[in-house]
This record gives structure tokens, C-alpha cells and sequence, in this order.
């Protein structure tokens, strides 16, 4: 049912709208503002596939994913709604940020900073302290995001803090924020020291690459990779994902980029993982051609014998006459190629040639020929 | 086949909107308050350009 269309204008979920906040989360890739607001929405709550429908509370976390029917939006919400942490309003602090907002209105601004910076240097359990924060910044503009603000109690302001550091000199309290409570925080925590420091990413690779949040996982991957030390805690988390040890919201996406993390750092201890997904040769999934490509690097780079072993296993079946009218004989030769140039790659032989077809007949030939330059 | 481009061009550049229906926002850091304040659950729809 499509979503946009029927599931969510429904006259059904009209008894909703007071009940709940609903936000749109809408990612154009432009990087302007907006994306970038919705960019950390994503971060902090684990998404990284499209669409998705979540209710989560003030902190982000996630209290329901919704199925994608007007039902389940019901049935999730009543869910939400009875898991929801009770409210935080203080009607006092409610009218005195209108009061100070209507100052500003009418050229009181004085008053209106008096009345704000009272409540800003104030503590209560709504935010208004925040809140009247932002409003003296809309009043009198933002300072520019220094490291003083790396402490903030606003994750916006902790995060854009962290994008403004300079590398150099490395701002050791950055290694804190890779523990932040917040995801978009953490993860841009862990660009930062990558950036500025990567050789001390690796006393905390385990726990990062472990974080529930896909983005500061691939985050961390990206940092990590490459670098010998991230080897082993990029392999122990293959082998974490396998074992249920480490949540993801899209597995495949963060074992296509485990996969190619192994590629460029991993030694032989990587080729039985990598060898056992490739071997099952599944042409439409991208990280089975990630996991190929892997092999071949990891027997360039060890001039392992068990790198190219592996790649002879994981040629895929023959095309059939089936495979035409479901458009995937492509995929089936396109993966067959693959598999022979990670051959290529990892033992520097170029002369056994890849088929001008991909029968049964040929497959087994150029198996065979691969086997016997690997004796 | 000028016509046709302009028409493809023009929708192309014009900006996505939330779904009809619901009472939907974009300002998140106010959606966030609402919702810490008076102990309601966000709804997020997470989409993007196709």
C-alpha cells in the first residue's frame, strides 16, 4: 500500500494528530541546512534505508517501528503512546518565554534578554533553559561553534562544535564525545579524531564498531580501515554481526562495509568469513561483489593461498534459459567476471581467460583452470 | 520536445512536500520539545529524493 498516497493522508489516523508529533524527516542529499538537520535525525536514530516510519521519544530512542499500513501506524502509535515518558510542561516557564517573545515583538528587547537570560541560567526538566538560549540567538545571532561548546548540553551545539575543531592541534576532549549520549555527536566525534588523530581510534574501535547506531559504525569503519590496528576489531565485528552481537538496522549495508574494510586491511584471518558469504554466490546482493573484490586485495597483499581458494568457490551457477526472462543473466555474468579478476588480483596470474559464455560447459572449464594454476 | 523538458526540469526542482494529512513538521529540535513537554511520542516518516 503505498505509503504517501494511502497510509498516511487516511482519514483513520485523524483521532492521532493531537496525540502525537509528527515530523518529516526528508533527506535531499544537497547538504544545505535542512539536510543537515535531517541528516541527524537519521544519525540519531540508526537510519540509513528508506522509507521508514519510527516513533521514538524526546531522546530519540526508538519506542515502536511502525508497520506500513494505516493499522499498524494505529496500533504502533497506541504502543508509543502508552510508552512515552510523562510530560515536562511548566506553564510558568511556558508564559514567560511568550512573554519575553512578545517583548521582542514590540522593540522591548532589553527586557526581553533580561527576562531570557533569567530563564537561561535557570534549571528545570523542559528545556527552557535551552530554549531561551536559542531565543537570545535569534535576537542577537549565534556565537561561532568553538571547542568551549563541546560540553554544551545541547547535542546540536556539541556536534556543530565538533565540525569546527581544527585538527591541529588535536582537542583532547573530543575523545570523550565518541561516548556522547547522543548518535549524531558520537558519530562526528569519531570523524573528528579519524581526522585529527587517527591512531586513537583504535583503543575504541571494538565499542564503536559494536554502537547501536549504524552511522557511527560506519563512521568508525571508515576511520578504521586501512589501519592495521582497526584490522582485528574490523573482523571480530563480522563475526559479532554473524553472532547476533551487534545490532544494525540494514546488516547488509554495514557487512558490504566490513567487507570492504577487510579488503584494505584485514589479513588471512578475514578469507573463511569472507570466503563462506561469496561462496553463496548471491549475484543481486552488492555485498557479495564487495566480499569477491575483498579476496582478491587480502591475496595481493598476504600472497595468501587461501584468498584465491576461496575466490575458486565462489563462481556462481551457469546462466539459464530462465535467467533471461528475469533480466538477472547480467547480474550472473557480472559476478562470474568478478570473481575471476579477484583471481587476477590476488595471484597475479593473467593467463587463464574468462569466457566469451557462461554455460555449464565453461564454467567448469574455467574452474578447472583456475584450480590447476593454483597446484 | 522543448515544452516536455521545461515541464520535467521545473518539477524536478520543485521542492518535496510531506504527505496530505497529518499535522506534519519540520522543525525538529521544536518537535522534540513538544513532545519531552507534554509526554507525547514523535512520529517520524524518514524519506528522501528518489
Amino acid at each position: 500500500m503505498p505509503i504517501e498516497e494511502q497510509v498516511l493522508p487516511n482519514a483513520a489516523l485523524k483521532g492521532l494528530y493531537d496525540k502525537v508529533v509528527w515530523v518529516w524527516v526528508y533527506r535531499d542529499f544537497k547538504n544545505g541546512p535542512a539536510d543537515l538537520a535531517a541528516e541527524r535525525v537519521h544519525n540519531r536514530c540508526g537510519v540509513s534505508s528508506w522509507p521508514h516510519l519510527l516513533f521514538v521519544n524526546s531522546s530519540w530512542e526508538v519506542l515502536v517501528e511502525s508497520g506500513r499500513t494505516t493499522d499498524a501506524v494505529q496500533s504502533a502509535a497506541e504502543r508509543a503512546m502508552a510508552a512515552a515518558p510523562k510530560g515536562r510542561r511548566d506553564p510558568a516557564l511556558d508564559a514567560a518565554i511568550a512573554k519575553a517573545r512578545d517583548a521582542i515583538k514590540t522593540g522591548r528587547k532589553d527586557e526581553a534578554r533580561a527576562a531570557l537570560r533569567k530563564i537561561a541560567a535557570g534549571k528545570d526538566e523542559g528545556e527552557y533553559a535551552l530554549e531561551a538560549r536559542d531565543v537570545l540567538d535569534e535576537l542577537d545571532g549565534r556565537p561561532a561553534a568553538s571547542a568551549g561548546d563541546l560540553a554544551d548540553g545541547d547535542a546540536d551545539r556539541r556536534a556543530d562544535a565538533l565540525d569546527a575543531l581544527p585538527a591541529s592541534p588535536f582537542a583532547k576532549e573530543s575523545l570523550a564525545l565518541l561516548e556522547d549520549g547522543d548518535a549524531d555527536v558520537r558519530m562526528r566525534a569519531v570523524k573528528y579524531v579519524a581526522k585529527a588523530a587517527p591512531e586513537k581510534l583504535a583503543p575504541a574501535a571494538a565499542k564503536l564498531l559494536a554502537d547501536p547506531v549504524d552511522a557511527v559504525k560506519h563512521a568508525a569503519l571508515a576511520g578504521l580501515q586501512g589501519t592495521k590496528e582497526g584490522a582485528a576489531a574490523i573482523v571480530d565485528a563480522w563475526k559479532a554481526l554473524d553472532a547476533g552481537r551487534i545490532e544494525s538496522r540494514n546488516p547488509n549495508v554495514l557487512r558490504g562495509r566490513l567487507a570492504a574494510a577487510m579488503g584494505e586491511s584485514a589479513g588471512e584471518e578475514a578469507v573463511p568469513l569472507l570466503g563462506a558469504f561469496a561462496a553463496k554466490a548471491e549475484f543481486l546482493n552488492g555485498t557479495t561483489h564487495t566480499c569477491v573484490k575483498a579476496l582478491g586485495q587480502i591475496g595481493r597483499r598476504t600472497k595468501s593461498a587461501k584468498a584465491a581458494a576461496a575466490l575458486v568457490e565462489a563462481f556462481p551457477r551457469a546462466v539459464t534459459k530462465e535467467d533471461a526472462a528475469k533480466k538477472v543473466e547480467a547480474h550472473v555474468v557480472r559476478l562470474a567476471k568478478g570473481v575471476h579478476e579477484a583471481l587476477v588480483d590476488a595471484t597475479g596470474n593473467k593467463g587463464v581467460a574468462f569466457p566469451s559464455a557462461w554455460d555449464e560447459a565453461s564454467r567448469a572449464g574455467l574452474i578447472k583452470a583456475w584450480r590447476e594454476s593454483l597446484k | 520536445m522543448t515544452i516536455l523538458l521545461l515541464v520535467a526540469l521545473s518539477l524536478q526542482d520543485k521542492p518535496k512536500a510531506p504527505p496530505a494529512g497529518p499535522p506534519w513538521t519540520t522543525d525538529f529540535k521544536a518537535a522534540r520539545r513538544e513532545a519531552l513537554r507534554d509526554g507525547k511520542p514523535l512520529f517520524l516518516y524518514f524519506t528522501k529524493t528518489y
